[in-house]
């Protein structure tokens, strides 16, 4: 155990090491040991970081599981940087937990961000939307953190469940109140779930850009982690908030996290043949599952794995007879994807409000049946935070020359089924004037 | 009347164009208020839900769909010597041109916006904005139980403040809230 905190502090016992292909080497305690071998955990063994991606990119075959055992390993190097001493300012020291606490925030920390995603369904993002209305996985996970299957390990570290579930989700996605958050939990979970410096974000993009063979993900983190601080927020709207930012030294590893996080968007998590594998794996699941919905039953949901669906989906695949098999004979049998009908050009958004709308609506019309739609924004808001430049704090925005120049990835089609595309690129060609001039 | 996504991104796009026309710091906490207003004080049908926060109400969809709208090209930020000010941007015009209708009917509310908020700081806009909160929860209660409420969730408001705070709030909703 690596001490850093520069005053005497009871160190945790690491007696594991598991070898990772992103960090090297992560060191685990028994503690730590005993989550990781739990039934919610091992289950993460079986969901696909990237959904279906490996359909198109074959490298990306990760599992949730490694992703936590990064983010855990992240986070406590983050931890271990900004609750130095002497990388404390005047301003946010009274936030900061007398020392003798800060052994129990960093197991809190390194657990929260071990059990982030334990609430991720099959596919993880692919069919997150079959959640029931006002669902999303991050309740599951406290759902999951809560249950008394994980509460009798919290008993016997001891940790308070609580403070765990906070810091694996963020104040965005908590239940309960923010009034449950103090300063000090909103800088813990902001380890784990910032917009700006995350560590979920950090190994996600390092990871999937190794496993995909995409290398736009990858960034200097290591010179980013060493230059984070805890700061009073640089955001006049929020005059002494403590907050995670940078010293003045590590803006351009900031930079490449947030331009990789771009290319990434673009090339990856965006990429049409993904997209479309989605909504064929959504109309499988709709078929699939009871009531057309994920469980959120913490047993139901632990039994349900990307293994059942795939196993389920390849069956209906071969039996026309089979619920879902029309999409599944699409993904697992034949290949035949949706195409990409429509992407607005730069012209078209000069055009109409929402090209991609008003495409799909007569789309959809002239096809009944054979058309979707699929429009996504990222919405986290990374570009803004703190600089310490010598001693002042300065907002990124200001500071940089590249931070307030990267667009927000954004994509949107249209798709239509592979039988139907020739006809609906004729239509569209002699159609799209009218169809985006009209109001 | 709901509005769809588009009007909803008219309504606010055009708020930080008022905002923005007088020169005035456009921030992302002047825009959660403002829509706070418009939709508690003004009854403009915008879809976001505001939760008590740090700084007072505030709702994750509506930053959100900032993000989406600066990815739509409606609005972009802008470097300002206090951080990140929004300004329209290109795309809006077509917001304009295909929502007239929509920006006239909340004309009145657009206006209260730029006359009463913009011209306030976080400082003043956090107590106003939790005391309409407040009392959209609690309407029958008294103007020092609601004042008392308000310096309970936050203490960083003084007493009198919260008073004054909540006496406004009383006064604009007496002015505004039947004409909307």
């Amino acid at each position: 155990m690596i001490c850093r905190y520069d005053s005497p502090m009871p160190s945790a016992k690491y007696e594991h090491e598991i070898r990772d292909p992103v960090h090297t080497f992560i060191r685990v305690s028994s503690d730590e040991r005993r989550v990781i071998d739990s039934r919610p955990f091992q289950r993460l063994r079986d969901i696909h970081q990237l959904a279906l991606t490996y359909m198109v990119y074959p490298g990306a075959t990760h599992r949730r599981f490694e992703h936590c055992l990064g983010v855990m390993d992240l986070a406590g190097r983050v931890f271990d940087v900004i609750v130095r001493h002497a990388h404390r300012r005047d301003e946010v020291r009274q936030f900061f937990p007398p020392d003798e606490k800060l052994q129990y925030w960093r197991t809190v920390v390194r657990m929260g961000a071990l059990c982030h995603d334990l609430g991720h369904m099959p596919f993880s993002h692919g069919a997150e939307e079959l959640l029931p209305e006002g669902y999303h996985h991050e309740q599951l996970s406290v759902d999951v953190i809560l249950s008394p299957e994980m509460q009798e390990i919290w008993l016997q570290i001891p940790l308070i469940a609580k403070d765990v579930a906070k810091v694996a989700v963020g104040v965005k996605k908590w239940p309960g109140s923010e009034s449950d958050f103090s300063p000090w939990d909103e800088l813990m979970t902001e380890i784990v779930t910032g917009d700006a410096f995350g560590v979920d974000r950090i190994d996600y993009l390092l990871r999937d850009s190794l496993h995909a063979g995409v290398a736009y993900g990858r960034f200097d983190h290591y010179r980013l982690i060493d230059t984070l601080r805890v700061l009073p927020s640089a955001d006049p709207d929020k005059p002494g908030k403590p907050v995670i930012g940078i010293e003045r030294g590590g803006l351009h590893a900031a930079e490449g996290l947030q331009l990789g996080r771009y290319f990434m968007f673009e090339q990856l998590y965006f990429h049409k043949v993904r997209r479309a594998l989605d909504i064929h794996l959504k109309a499988f699941l709709r078929a699939f599952l009871p009531a057309g919905t994920y469980p959120i039953d913490v047993d139901a949901h632990l039994r349900l794995t990307d293994n059942e669906v795939l196993a389920a989906m390849r069956k209906a695949a071969e039996d026309p007879a089979a619920p879902g098999h029309e999409p599944a004979r699409r993904i697992m049998k034949d290949r035949a994807f949706y195409r990409v009908l429509y992407v607005p050009s730069a012209d078209d958004l000069t055009k109409a409000a929402d090209p991609i709308g008003a495409v799909h609506r007569a789309a959809r019309d002239r096809f009944p049946g054979c058309v979707e739609k699929d429009v996504h924004t990222p919405v986290a808001r990374p570009m803004e935070f703190a600089v310490d430049k010598d001693g002042a704090i300065v907002s990124s925005v200001a500071e940089s020359q590249i931070l307030g120049q990267i667009p927000t990835a954004r994509f949107g089609y249209v798709f239509i089924t592979p039988e139907k595309l020739d006809e609906g690129r004729r239509w569209l060609r002699q159609n799209i004037r009218g169809i985006l001039e009209t109001p | 009347m709901s509005l769809n996504e588009l009007e909803e991104a008219t309504v606010i796009a055009t708020l930080i164009d008022r905002v923005a026309a007088t020169g005035r710091f456009c921030g992302e906490t002047l825009i959660q208020k403002s829509v706070f207003f418009l939709k508690e004080l003004f009854s403009v049908p915008v879809s976001d839900r505001f939760r008590l926060y740090y700084y007072g109400p505030f709702s994750f969809e509506l930053s959100d769909r900032l993000r989406g709208m600066q990815a739509d090209d409606f609005v972009k930020v802008k470097p300002h010597q206090y951080g990140a000010t929004f300004v329209p941007s290109e795309r809006y015009s077509l917001l304009q041109r295909q929502f007239s209708k929509t920006i006239e009917n909340h004309e009145h509310a657009l206006g209260f916006v730029v006359r009463e908020l913009a011209t306030r700081g976080v400082g003043q806009l956090e107590p106003l904005a939790t005391a309409l909160f407040l009392t959209r929860q609690h309407p029958s209660g008294s103007v020092g139980e609601r004042a008392q409420e308000l310096h309970a969730v936050k203490p960083h408001v003084d007493l009198p403040v919260a008073i004054q705070s909540v006496r406004q709030i009383d006064e604009w909703i007496a002015r505004y809230s039947s004409t909307s």
